[in-house]
């Protein structure tokens, strides 16, 4: 579903980037995107994304290649950054049509979508409120919903969990797990480790722009340790420390 | 003192971006910052060699006695219309107010600090105006050492009124509308009332009708021209006094006047500055919505619908950008009781009516450029654009269509009370409606393309962008800049070759749009 082969990206004038970042997420893969502030986990994210230009390396999603053919590969994903600075002066129910208006969903399928998702995080009744009015939660969970309006194949999330209230936290995971039942991929990063090592099937561990550890979770996380004390190894931190 | 010393070191560093100057890291930053040095540098160099210029005019035309106050005057009207429309939104600018509302800061301190900013902003509009034509008038007239004196001790005070006016318009503006649910259009409105009152006063302005070039007349016209300033502007009487003859008593009324009334306005702001913000952070969500039968879009009127909802939000965008088409419809309905042909009949040469009044109106209606900021206002909500199926010219095409949408009603009327007004026959009225459609066309074009190479997408406050930006500032002169170059044929070829003249016209202008859409066109967002 998504192939990153060495990616590597550098800001101008900065030492900060990713070097030589090979990733592959399969169908099925609920893909976990660990390491510490300034690792390179939102760079990577935002290069796949077509946010940021990259120097070097390959991105494809779905076999298309993102730097030939980028409207195709933005028609198979959504992203939900980190902090959804999302239009203010629009209503909620405006960006979510304004969303399903650029991907061409028909009217009847995005009554039934919004209706659904807006149901599941309870802000069907603040859809009719501008955006400015919203808190941090509830914009993510509106980011949510305008990604999965069109029911992407891929679904990529810079700390998704961030902001959100415990029910909106299930109520994301249970999604997460669906779309890859359906033959879809989610593409991570995180903080939150435990959350990590009990929801996905893969786990890429980054530093200083350097992927230290990635591939199957039950390879990487053995008998008797768990994903921190791994995370902890990996960054050269003693967990007693 | 110290927190009003540290806010209003603040409020310099940001407003001067010293910090991305000094510290910044990205090249691409600092090379635009220091362009826009340059290119601030260069028109400041062009406004100090007007006045300069325009002073040893008058000085030599014997109307001398006219140059305190009109540099007194012209200064403060620079810095009334540099600020007046900002002010508002910099005394009560939201990012940092959880912050600083929660600190041990004194309101007194926040807004005397704020205060501060603005007037640094009027003592460079005053230096650059006033001090040239202190120069000239000293080195010509020779009006003594205390007049000197007190002529650039002046140019310390002059700016204190007009910034006090500035900030009591934004406190009275800002004030109302944070009562009110639509308050881009209240603001908007405020601003259409103070382009007609200015406009007004404008046309208290002897327009030159009936006049001929020589002393005689000059001296009238100066005399004349004096009236009319103290009238609208009576504080010019006190600072030129001060400067013209050396009165110090003049000068000391002119800085008492200022200082009781930066006080009151000091005073007013302070008693109030906690209860406007508090309205204006406070939103007030119904949770009310009820799912209804909703519309699908084509791709392109989602995208324009999108820049009108973003345009109509943002009371300095609508305001900073409707000043040049409400403008341009005035200066239309102006013509309908004007008699063009006796003003232009003292002219040294023969001017083409008919040709120049719809290049002059297309200049006036592109003064403000809203397409030159419409790149930079997607902020920080730019990657949602960026990571949708949307091509880039799309969007781009999406924000010249809203541009055109916005003019086009200005225009239509504009060119109906012009078609009125001059009367012309079959051929002028083609070119009448083509030229300013090339000159529209153009400007759009270049304003998108200057502000896709100077793009400003990290702020916090939309006057960032649409007051303080290198795109604003070239977007602003880009229209003027067609319409003169338009203007040089018409003025320059006899009226039997007008049609030839202004066809030439009309292609290069559509050619050099061409161009430059298709190089617009050509770029990739994602570099921004």
């Amino acid at each position: 579903m998504l192939k990153i082969n060495n990616l590597t990206k550098h800001y101008k004038g900065s030492d900060k980037g990713v070097n030589n970042v090979t990733l592959h997420i399969g169908k099925g893969d609920i893909y976990a995107f660990i390491g510490h502030n300034g690792a390179g986990k939102t760079t990577t994210l935002k290069c796949v994304t077509g946010i940021h230009d990259f120097d070097e390396g390959e991105i494809l999603i779905d076999g298309i290649s993102l730097r030939d053919n980028p409207l195709e590969c933005k028609r198979r994903f959504a992203y939900i950054p980190d902090n959804p600075d999302l239009y203010k002066y629009l209503t909620g129910i405006q960006y979510l049509n304004f969303i399903a208006d650029i991907f061409q969903v028909g009217a009847n399928d995005r009554e039934d979508r919004i209706k659904k998702y807006a149901g599941d995080f309870e802000i069907l009744e603040s859809l009719g409120d501008l955006i400015s009015t919203y808190s941090h939660g509830m914009k993510q969970k509106l980011a949510i919903i305008s990604a999965l309006i069109h029911q992407p194949k891929l679904l990529i999330l810079d700390e998704p969990f961030v902001g959100l209230d415990p029910q909106a936290t299930v109520i994301l995971k249970g999604i997460m797990k669906k779309i890859c039942e359906a033959g879809g991929a989610v593409f991570f990063s995180t903080h939150v480790l435990d959350v990590a090592e009990r929801l996905c099937n893969k786990v890429a561990i980054i530093k200083a722009g350097n992927v230290l550890a990635s591939g199957n979770m039950a390879d990487i996380v053995r008998e008797g340790q768990s994903l921190e004390d791994i995370f902890m190894e990996a960054i050269g931190k003693n967990v007693a420390d | 003192m110290w927190q009003i010393k540290i806010l209003s070191k603040l409020e310099l560093i940001n407003f001067c971006s010293l910090n991305v100057i000094i510290h910044s890291k990205d090249k691409k930053a600092r090379r635009t910052s220091i362009t826009v040095g340059c290119i601030i540098g260069f028109v400041a160099l062009m406004i100090m060699s007007y006045v300069g210029g325009l002073s040893y005019g008058f000085i030599t035309l014997g109307a001398e006695e006219i140059v305190p106050a009109y540099i007194v005057f012209l200064s403060s009207l620079f810095t009334l219309l540099f600020c007046a429309f900002k002010a508002g939104k910099i005394i009560f600018k939201d990012s940092c107010y959880d912050i600083l509302s929660s600190m041990p800061i004194k309101k007194s301190a926040l807004v005397i600090s704020r205060f501060i900013r603005l007037y640094v902003e009027g003592l460079v509009v005053a230096c650059l105006i006033m001090v040239p034509g202190i120069a000239v008038y000293t080195c010509l007239v020779k009006p003594g050492i205390l007049a000197v004196i007190l002529g650039i001790l002046s140019v310390i005070f002059v700016p204190i009124i007009p910034v006090a006016l500035s900030v009591l318009l934004g406190v009275i503006i800002t004030g109302i509308s944070s009562r009110m649910k639509n308050k881009t259009l209240f603001e908007s409105l405020c601003v259409v009332l103070i382009i007609v009152v200015m406009l007004g006063c404008g046309a208290l302005i002897p327009t030159g009708e009936n006049m001929s070039f020589d002393m005689e007349a000059m001296e009238g016209m100066a005399n004349e021209l004096l009236g009319v300033i103290y009238k609208i502007y009576p504080p010019a009487a006190w600072f030129a006094g001060a400067f013209g003859v050396g009165s110090s008593i003049a000068f000391l009324i002119g800085i008492i006047a200022s200082a009781t009334l930066l006080g009151v306005v000091v005073l007013l702001t302070v008693s109030n500055f906690e209860s406007i913000n508090r309205r204006l952070h406070t939103s007030i969500a119904k949770h009310d919505y009820k799912l209804g039968k909703l519309e699908k879009k084509s791709m392109m009127k989602a995208i324009i619908y999108r820049e009108a909802k973003g345009y109509f939000s943002s009371g300095t965008y609508v305001m900073n950008t409707i000043i040049g088409p409400i403008m341009a419809v005035v200066f239309t309905i102006g013509l309908l009781f004007l008699d063009l042909e006796s003003i232009f009949k003292n002219f040294p040469i023969d001017i083409n009516v008919n040709g120049v009044i719809p290049v002059l109106f297309a200049g006036i209606l592109t003064i403000s450029c809203p397409v030159a900021v419409s790149v930079s206002m997607e902020g920080r909500e730019f990657w949602i654009i960026k990571t949708l199926p949307v091509m880039d010219k799309d969007i781009l095409k999406g924000k010249l269509m809203f541009s055109g949408i916005l003019l086009a009603p200005f225009f239509i009327v504009g060119e109906l009370i012009m078609i009125i007004a001059l009367k012309p026959s079959i051929s002028n009225l083609v070119w009448m409606i083509v030229m300013p459609i090339a000159i529209v066309f153009c400007t759009l074009v270049m304003g998108l393309w200057i502000n896709l190479k100077f793009p400003k997408l990290q702020w916090n406050s939309d006057v960032e962008v649409i007051k303080q930006s290198v795109a604003a500032f070239l977007g602003g002169f880009v229209g003027v800049l067609l319409a003169l170059f338009s203007l040089i044929p018409v003025l320059i070829v006899p009226a039997d070759f007008y049609n030839i003249a202004a066809c030439g016209v009309c292609i290069i202008l559509f050619i050099v749009a061409i161009i430059i859409n298709s190089r617009n066109n050509k770029f990739d967002l994602m570099f921004l």
